[in-house]
């Protein structure tokens, strides 16, 4: 079963994150990344995920915008400007609902945009709403030998 | 003659200007070259008359004061002199009107020099061609129009700062709406999101009265969410821009009370729209506005028995006003001050729910379409909110007969 890649540098947010795809059965394993180097070093096999497959690309990104070292929109640039990687389904996760952020978000390819509720219960319920479309609904082409 | 009438009007003694007792004898000959010299002298301006030489032959009291020459060291003096570079060739017949032409300067004995006005015109006489020569010291003017110069690039500057302050300003608040949306909201959502685990894990092991608390600090969390979003909102409409256009009001309000009834389908309210309004302005801005005004006048006519709610326009000095008026319960004349205030309520929450965003949202709407809102009321028997637009001349139009 493919990995979900969780980049998020909130601790809370990692465990509700994590406890709301519990909460869905979503038995995916679950990496996370807690700033954006490190998200871009696992998708492209670099510093701690050295010799990664990069092949092997998660079954879908949740992505936060607002992060240290390397912000959400260049994580997602960079992911969908390299042929490899290009492909990987992006939901982008954050408390902004700033129109900039959206309009840039789906601007850069992201395959969708979900609001952080306050209310955990809604949270759970988006959550299960993503992991029905992104991992069970949802083929993601396959890249056989790009001449 | 009453007291209220006009004043009679009584003649009085005036000092004539001209006093006829003194005869100055009327065919007398008048001196025509004490005449002439009294004349020179009482001009306003240095005057000086030079020959096709360029030598001073005739000069005024004036020019003695401004150049330090007596009057007999000036006649036969070079006018080059006095004003270099300023008669070039006076052969040449000219006349040039003051302040024409570049800056020039004149000189005075004491070497000192300072900036003049010349005015040149020729004099043709029997034995030749003269040039009188008008100079005027515009050291002053020269001295106003530089600190007028100054000021203005102070002025400039001034504006170019305050500007970059306000494009800073700009900025910050959107930093500061961003920061709010999101690193605010996070914390919060930690807050509801464990208590609720708490909740789930173990809500068999607490006692009544701790539920209870659990559940208040979870309805805190929820509430301050709502607070943040509408905050927010309510920043976004200053900082959106102005997309004016033509709206149809009426139909915008059909839609808004539409809503509202699906929202409470067993209330019966008597809602009358006046046909045909039309505005001009930022439809999603106006809605909001409308959405806020009619929403209120829908919460507050709640108690009332036979609620009604209506939105018309008049017209006032020519100016259109929206109208949106109820049979509710009204507010505090007292405290009207208040009501457009951000976050602040007239009612407390436990009579009507509400956070005070609503209509602080409704002025800066109208605010931002440079018009005015006000409103009345009576406790107990109804509020009525009005409006202008100031986008458009024409910020009514009705189209077709009212109801």
């Amino acid at each position: 079963m493919k990995t979900i890649l969780l980049v998020e540098d909130n601790p809370d947010d990692e465990e509700l994150t994590v406890r709301a795809l519990d909460r869905n059965h979503i038995a995916n394993a679950v990496v996370v990344a807690r700033d954006g180097q490190e998200a871009l070093d696992y998708m492209f096999g670099d510093g701690q995920w050295q010799g990664r497959d990069v092949e092997d690309i998660p079954s879908v990104i949740l992505l936060d915008l607002h992060l240290p070292k390397i912000d959400g929109l260049e994580v997602l640039q960079r992911i969908r400007a390299d042929p490899r990687t290009s492909l990987t389904p992006i939901v982008i996760l954050t408390s902004s609902m700033e129109q900039q952020d959206l309009i840039q978000g789906y601007g850069l390819g992201a395959n969708s945009y979900v609001r952080k509720p306050v209310e955990f219960d809604h949270f759970v319920q988006a959550v299960g709403q993503l992991g029905l479309y992104w991992l069970v609904m949802n083929e993601v082409p396959k890249l056989v030998g790009v001449a | 003659m009453s007291a209220l009438g006009p004043t009679p009007h009584s003649p009085k003694t005036q000092t004539p200007l001209i006093d006829p007792t003194i005869d100055l004898g009327w065919d007398a000959p008048i001196p025509e070259v004490e005449l002439y010299r009294a004349l020179i002298d009482a001009a306003p301006d240095a005057l000086v008359v030079v020959d096709t030489r360029g030598l001073v032959r005739v000069a005024n009291r004036q020019a003695e004061t401004l150049f330090g020459y007596r009057l007999d060291e000036l006649v036969g003096l070079s006018v080059d002199v006095l004003v270099p570079d300023a008669v070039r060739d006076v052969t040449v017949p000219q006349n040039r009107p003051m302040g024409a032409g570049v800056t020039l300067s004149g000189k005075n004995r004491d070497g000192s020099t300072f900036p003049v006005d010349i005015s040149l015109s020729s004099i043709k006489t029997r034995d030749g061609l003269l040039v009188s020569v008008a100079v005027r010291d515009i050291t002053e003017r020269v001295a106003l129009e530089t600190s007028l110069a100054e000021l203005h690039t102070d002025l400039e500057r001034r504006v170019e700062r305050r500007t970059s302050e306000l494009v800073t300003v700009n900025r910050e608040l959107e930093n500061f709406a961003y920061a709010v949306s999101h690193d605010l909201r996070a914390p919060l959502r930690a807050v509801e999101g464990f208590t609720r685990e708490i909740l789930r894990e173990a809500e068999a092991e607490f006692r009544p009265k701790v539920l209870a608390d659990f559940r208040r600090v979870q309805a805190a969390a929820k509430r301050m969410g709502e607070l943040i979003d509408d905050m927010l909102a309510l920043s976004r409409l200053t900082r959106q821009e102005l997309r004016v256009q033509r709206v149809d009001l009426s139909g915008l309000v059909d839609e808004v009370v539409a809503e509202l009834r699906r929202g409470e389908p067993d209330r019966v309210v008597d809602v009358r729209i006046e046909d045909g309004i039309v505005g001009y302005g930022d439809p999603h801005l106006l809605r909001v506005a409308f959405v806020n005004l009619v929403s209120n006048a829908w919460k507050f006519t709640r108690n009332t028995p036979l609620p009604q709610i209506g939105i018309r326009t008049e017209t006032i000095e020519g100016a259109s006003v929206y109208v949106v008026s109820d049979n509710g319960a009204g507010f505090d004349m007292r405290h009207v001050d208040k009501l457009f205030n951000p976050f602040q309520r007239l009612h407390t929450s436990r009579e009507f729910e509400g956070n005070g965003i609503g209509l602080a949202t409704v002025h800066r709407v109208v605010q931002r379409h440079n018009g005015n809102a006000w409103a009345e009321s009576v406790l107990g028997q109804g509020a009525t909110f009005r409006f202008t637009l100031g986008t458009g001349r024409d910020s009514v139009i009705k189209e077709g007969a009212p109801k």
